[in-house]
């Protein structure tokens, strides 16, 4: 075992990481100086080096331009590279577990569970908040994670979990819980003056309203990063089939309940505060696997770098490209997502391994 | 859900009153405590001297509070006055605003309609101000508080006055009518004229066919749904009244509609067409002219002269 835990060390992983993490820097730097309000760059490097403490220039910009900065455009930049992060990581767990090249983190009812629970919230009267986060992001972590729970149970026969009946059971509870959630839509009238908002949530956006819920959510995400990297072998053992994987001697139920705890957690945060970003989950692990090759040390890591820089520049042209407002960031990721895609898939006419 | 927010309700005037009784002892600042339309603590002062509309109702009352030059931002669709499509745009309730355009125009107060980006506004340090009126006395309300709110309370109290005058003039006369005709709403039927969406209980517009002396067939259910065609010519109403001829839709193509050419709205001539559909369903000073519009759809004969 620990030969077979060498080989995959290498320093090659080390050099392909350090330039994925250079790559999500640069798109956060950018990401950062770009927006809406123009700041000038000098101005914008004085007032980090004011927050620093150290230094202390006299401000030749106005308040409100420290605000917007701080205030609304950096936690929206690490938003997005946390959204991004989670989704990405989210893929990679779902799609080798259960080796299914469509499977991304909404595969089994995430998205509905979430959709739902964002649309009950929005027909409570507003104003409920619990760490900085209002009653519609904590309804769709909840949804999310409920059913998740449920998809799990009705699969559950006979002490074992087979992937094919959590494909379906995922399946049909995500059909009749988005039914639900139309079914609400249309006969509710609280929800008809939000429907706007339950179209935006599905669509995708990040929004964070400040520092409060990524001082929750970010670390939460960092931390099922890493706990999915820790769990990168048994990944690349599932890719033998379950049978397989026992023969590695992998404890397959309980690995399996932990990747699909893992990355349902992780859909639920970043659902929490971005809505239904599509594409990102599905076509990151695809891209990095397509350049990296399919081996889970480096595919985890890599695909929450992608992802993370994916997400912040796909945001940074939502909230910039349309002269007034915003766009969904599900539309821009949906967008672009798909030829970079196909220009990877058909670059070097080679075959694709999953 | 009613019940719910009733309890709400119950419970935010309990915290009113008792933050009231607590405050009193401080200062005498909270006796000036109101609420705005989400039953959140407003502080008055007339201070506000740069303000932001998120809603094309907000931009009218300003505008005809004389407010025009404190405005330094709207939405998109801010259309009325002409003059209020030269301020700064700052987006569109949907798919949304852009907190740093708003922020970037370094206002003092922000009126909103119900939106995503109040809490963001007010985690940067701006006051944001919620009106969600519905009904008209929520209209009068909310003229009234962007009064308090800019120093032009008097201005308001006139404007409110000349609104309740107009709307009993013409409840006087609709109230004296013999009948009170029925009348179809149609709110949207551009795609799909066997399912056209109207508006029913609780809406603007049905309670302006009411003080127009009209009943809404579509009153059985309350929002905004889609009735059926056969509903619709069962009930067989005396009026249809078009708000989506702003989409194409004619009266003569409700006439070659398959089966509506019986209705007795059609065969009478008594198929309107809404020319400005803003007047019945922005929340604004020009819900009067709304209400004068169809009280003259639905009761021309005490309209005459």
């Amino acid at each position: 075992m620990n030969q077979v835990r060498a080989v995959f060390r290498s320093n090659r992983h080390v050099a392909v990481l350090t330039a994925l993490l250079g790559l999500l820097a640069v798109s956060m730097f950018v990401a950062t100086i770009l927006g809406k309000a123009s700041i000038s760059l000098p101005e914008m490097a004085r007032m980090f080096l004011n927050r620093l403490a150290v230094f202390d220039f006299e401000p030749t910009w106005r308040a409100v331009d420290e605000t917007i900065l701080f205030q609304i455009r950096l936690p929206r930049v690490v938003g997005g590279a946390v959204v991004g992060g989670a989704l990405a990581t989210a893929g990679v767990l779902f799609q080798g577990l259960f080796r299914n090249p469509m499977a991304d983190p909404y595969i089994i009812g995430t998205s509905a569970g979430a959709a739902l629970g964002a649309t009950i919230a929005m027909m409570l009267p507003v104003g409920v908040a619990f760490l900085g986060f209002g009653l519609v992001p904590i309804l769709a972590f909840v949804g999310a994670l409920l059913t998740v729970l449920l998809v799990y149970r009705l699969a559950r026969v006979g002490g074992k979990t087979p992937v094919v009946s959590m494909l379906l059971s995922g399946f049909v509870v995500s059909g009749m819980l988005t039914a639900l959630m139309f079914l609400l839509i249309t006969l509710s009238d609280d929800l008809h003056p939000r429907i706007q908002s339950v179209y935006v949530f599905l669509m995708g956006g990040v929004s964070v309203s400040g520092w409060e819920q990524l001082a929750v959510v970010a670390p939460l995400v960092l931390a099922g990063v890493m706990a999915a990297r820790l769990l990168a072998f048994r990944l690349n053992a599932f890719a033998l089939g379950e049978e397989g994987a026992a023969y590695v001697g992998i404890e397959v139920e309980r690995d399996k309940l932990a990747i699909l705890a893992l990355g349902s957690a992780l859909t639920a945060a970043a659902v929490s505060i971005s809505g239904l970003v599509g594409f990102v989950g599905l076509v990151v692990p695809h891209a990095v696997r397509l350049v990296l090759g399919p081996e889970h040390r480096l595919l985890v890591p890599a695909s929450a770098a992608v992802g993370a820089a994916f997400v912040v520049v796909a945001d940074l042209l939502a909230r910039t490209i349309v002269s007034s407002g915003e766009l969904p960031v599900g539309i821009i990721t949906a967008l672009i997502g798909p030829p970079l895609f196909i220009y990877l898939l058909r670059r070097g006419g080679k075959e694709y391994a999953f | 859900m009613r019940r719910l927010t009733a309890l709400f309700a119950v419970l935010l005037s309990l915290c009113l009153i008792v933050s009231t009784l607590i405050g009193c002892a401080e200062s005498a600042e909270t006796a000036d405590l109101v609420v705005d339309d989400l039953g959140r603590p407003v502080h008055i002062d007339d201070s506000a001297e740069s303000i932001v509309s998120l809603g094309p109702s907000i931009t009218e009352i300003l505008f005809a509070l004389g407010l025009a030059e404190r405005v330094v931002g709207v939405t998109d669709y801010c259309d009325y006055p002409a003059e209020a499509q030269t301020i700064a745009k700052v987006g569109a309730p949907f798919p949304g605003f852009s907190a740093e355009t708003i922020l970037d125009l370094e206002p003092d107060l922000v009126l909103s309609l119900a939106g995503t980006v109040v809490r963001q506004l007010e985690n940067a340090g701006v006051k944001v101000v919620v009106l969600n009126p519905t009904d008209i006395h929520d209209i009068y309300r909310d003229i009234e508080l962007v009064g308090q709110l800019t120093g032009t309370e008097k201005e308001a109290a006139a404007l409110v006055d000349s609104m309740k005058e107009r709307v009993a003039a013409v409840v006087a006369r609709t109230g004296a009518a013999a009948a009170k005709p029925t009348v179809f709403y149609e709110v949207d039927a551009s795609w799909n004229e066997n399912k056209p969406w109207t508006a029913g209980y609780g809406t603007f517009q049905d309670s302006l066919i009411n003080l127009a002396g009209g009943t809404s067939i579509a009153a059985g259910r309350s929002g905004w749904y889609e009735m059926s065609a056969e509903e619709i010519l069962e009930a067989d109403p005396e009026i249809i009244i078009l708000e989506d001829y702003q989409f194409g839709v004619t009266p003569e193509a409700v006439a070659a509609r398959s089966a509506w050419g019986e209705l007795a709205a059609v065969t009478s001539g008594r198929v309107y067409a809404v020319e400005d559909p803003n007047l019945t369903c922005r929340p604004g000073p020009r819900i009067v002219d709304g209400l004068e519009m169809l009280a003259r759809m639905i009761h021309p004969e005490l309209f005459e002269a």
